[in-house]
């Protein structure tokens, strides 16, 4: 809007000074200025020899005529002479309207009449028309100011046809309606001067009519920055309103709930009228109530500024949904606190995929971990395994080559002798008996051999008496004294279970013989829910308590070295294997189903 | 020609047999005594000063190859046998690495044994069936 030209520039200051020129509009308010400032414009119209064009209210033209009279330029005369011409306001208006909307072309009609009649009266060319109108202010008056801006208008139209000064008039009172706002910014763009209230045109002094104009032009501003402001509220709202997405809604100090949205609308399920004035706490769910949640969050949004949570919110069937909240607090220019914004997105897909996707890593995480584990563990099993393959072999070679190897050398010997003639000369016979002992002390090594290699008993008579033969053997070879009891009714167990199960007696005795420091070891056979359990005691310093922290669940890994093998064994047949240690002693349970079952995946 | 020989080895039987060969053999040899281990036949060495020594190789404590570079060590003019089951290609090299006069496998001991005492007691050395005479 043009504000500046219109207030600043020369016809404006035409106006005030020397009379009207172009369009200008007098805002008035009290009822003599209007006169003083009408007298005048008709007065110095009619003294220069030009014409002039009165539209007024049946009392403006009264007073403007007796004071015209009282000037001594007798209107009667001049209106005789067609110099000057009054047209009543509310008959002219009444004219121009067609269903309550004024007629472009009659204004036309009715204006260019008159003007012509004026113009016909004057010779010269230099004759000039000044009007003055107050269709504008009774359509103003009688509320319809858009009325009144086509009038302005047509107005303008008819300028740029024909030469005119125009004066328009409006009681200031007609702008009390806030509504009247915008109409009358409009109206002032319509105008090439706006001439305010007060008496600018007594003024002398330049400088005041400039501060009025100042004035004038501040208090435009200020009209234009309220209707900025109240349109862009406006469309804030609408914007707000509109959003789907987020519940956005207001809350008094105390928390009851203002204004609503439609997305407050859609997340919550309450509608505007069944919410407004409830307090927010309708939103969450009884336990927060209780726990005086909802009342906490407002003290700090208001301590802090704003508030941010995230959490459980009740819909209004009382289904809950995942909410994304920020509560903002709102003060006014002092500083008082006059409410809060909260804004509400409904995140529960988003946390439901999160916490999936959470779960997801948090599984493929431990099942890595657990691969990891098993790798490793798989790792030393099968290096163990290998190690003790290995020592398996040097110890069965060393029995074969030590005591086998070398019996059957001095054998060969002894035999050799006696075929040879040189031999001939000892006692052949005592020779002979010994070469028979050797040969059976041979036959004792393959069999303690083989038999450890794969006690053939344990096949033919099971664990029972497998047993007690290969503690004999152990008792001889360590000095460590041991105790057998089984069972009455323990019976034979799958193969492969038996030979499982000595393999645990061997690997623990080995265990004994060599950690234990024990000079006895307990050896039990006993069935227990369908298991055939072997447990192996001994007395010794137990296994450190360190040790067993330090290798967590691989326990199994290092004190019995083996007995991680032999558990691993137990797993596959569907049994399992457990160990007890503290300062007294070890003891060592082994258990395997009775029956065979199919090993596990 | 009457000769003193110590027997090392850590199977008695093994022992017995050694002796009986010899002695059923050459009654005129003497043992002068016997040993389980490399450490037992240096001090035995020490003590008995024998012509000749049989020493096995797999041995606790101190194995017949240590044994025998400790022996020639003490420079008593103590000739070594190295005695053993273990028959392989590098056999002789490690036996003269460990500076024993030659080597007899167990299993051939009725065979070569004897010889490979003489051959020593000679001044030769007995590398398997091969005698080097002097």
């Amino acid at each position: 809007m043009p504000t500046d030209s219109v207030l600043t520039s020369s016809p404006a200051r035409d106006a005030l000074t020397t009379g009207v020129q172009g369009h200008a509009v007098q805002l008035y308010s009290d009822n003599a200025h209007l006169m003083d400032v009408l007298t005048r414009f008709v007065g110095n119209t009619l003294l220069a020899g030009n014409v002039a064009l009165v539209i007024a209210t049946l009392a403006h033209k009264r007073q403007l005529e007796r004071r015209l009279s009282a000037l001594g330029l007798a209107p009667a005369s001049a209106a005789l002479r067609t110099r000057y011409i009054t047209l009543d306001a509310s008959e002219t208006l009444s004219r121009l309207l067609i269903e309550g909307t004024v007629d472009r072309g009659r204004f036309n009609e009715i204006v260019s009449q008159v003007f012509a009649r004026l113009q016909s009266a004057v010779s010269s060319q230099d004759c000039r028309v000044a009007v003055f109108g107050e269709l504008v202010a009774l359509l103003w008056a009688q509320g319809k100011p858009r009325e009144a801006l086509r009038v302005e208008q047509f107005w303008n139209e008819l300028a740029k046809k024909q030469s005119f000064s125009l004066l328009c008039a409006y009681p200031v009172a007609s702008f009390t309606h806030e509504n009247h706002l915008e109409p009358f910014l409009k109206l002032c763009g319509l105008h090439s001067s706006v001439v305010p209230t007060g008496s600018p045109m007594e003024s002398s002094s330049e400088e005041e009519h400039l501060r009025t104009i100042a004035q004038l032009q501040q208090k435009t501003e200020e009209y234009e920055k309220q209707l900025a402001l109240r349109q862009t509220e406006q469309q804030f709202r609408l914007l707000v309103e509109a959003v789907q997405d987020y519940a956005i809604f207001m809350l008094d100090p105390d928390g009851h709930v203002r204004t609503w949205n439609l997305g407050a609308e859609r997340i919550k399920q309450y509608t505007a009228t069944d919410i407004i004035g409830k307090h927010f706490s309708t939103f969450y769910p009884e336990e927060d109530v209780r726990n005086g949640k909802p009342q906490w969050e407002l003290v700090i949004a208001a301590k802090d500024g704003r508030f941010e949570d995230e959490g459980w919110r009740l819909r209004k069937d009382g289904s809950r949904f995942w909410a994304n909240v920020t509560i903002t607090a709102l003060r006014d220019k002092s500083g008082k606190l006059v409410g809060f914004t909260k804004v509400t997105r409904d995140f529960t897909e988003r946390m439901q995929v999160q916490r999936a996707l959470q779960k997801e890593v948090t599984e493929r995480r431990a099942a890595e971990q657990q691969l990891h584990r098993s790798e490793k563990s798989l790792r030393k099993l099968s290096l163990h395994l290998l190690r003790t393959q290995d020592e398996e072999r040097k110890r069965i070679g060393r029995d074969l080559h030590d005591s086998l190897g070398q019996y059957l050398a001095v054998l060969k010997m002894k035999l050799e002798s006696l075929a040879s003639p040189a031999g001939q000369n000892g006692s052949a016979a005592t020779e002979l008996a010994r070469c028979i002992q050797l040969a059976e002390d041979c036959i004792k090594e393959v069999r303690t051999v083989s038999y450890l290699l794969y006690p053939p008993m344990l096949e033919e008579r099971g664990l029972k008496s497998a047993i007690p033969w290969y503690l004999d053997g152990f008792s001889a070879r360590s000095g460590i004294h041991t105790t057998f009891e089984a069972e009455p009714s323990f019976g034979r167990l799958p193969r492969d279970s038996e030979l499982a199960l000595f393999r645990v007696l061997q690997e623990s005795l080995t265990n004994v013989h060599r950690h234990s420091g024990s000079q006895t070891a307990r050896v039990r056979l006993s069935m227990k829910e369908g298991m055939g359990v072997l447990q192996i005691e001994d007395q010794g310093k137990g296994i450190s308590s360190d040790f067993l922290e330090q290798s967590g669940q691989d326990w199994m890994g290092a004190p019995g070295v083996g007995l991680r093998g032999m558990n691993e064994r137990m797993r596959q047949l569907g049994g399992k294997l457990e160990l007890f240690s503290d300062q007294g002693g070890t003891r060592v349970s082994a258990m395997v189903p009775g029956e065979p079952t199919a090993p596990p995946d | 020609m009457p000769a003193k020989i110590l027997i090392v080895d850590d199977h008695e039987v093994v022992r017995e047999g050694v002796k009986t060969l010899i002695m059923g053999s050459r009654p005129e040899w003497t043992i002068c005594g016997e040993a389980s281990n490399g450490e037992q036949a240096i001090q035995a060495i020490e003590n008995l000063k024998p012509d000749v020594v049989v020493l096995d190789v797999t041995m606790p404590k101190m194995s017949g190859f240590d044994a025998a570079i400790k022996i020639a060590d003490l420079k008593l003019g103590c000739r070594v046998l190295i005695f053993t089951m273990h028959e392989s290609d590098r056999l002789p090299h490690d036996v003269r690495a460990a500076q024993a006069q030659g080597f007899v496998l167990k299993t051939q001991a009725a065979r070569d044994l004897i010889r490979a005492i003489e051959c020593v007691l000679a001044g030769g050395t007995f590398f398997g069936s091969e005698t080097v005479p002097v």
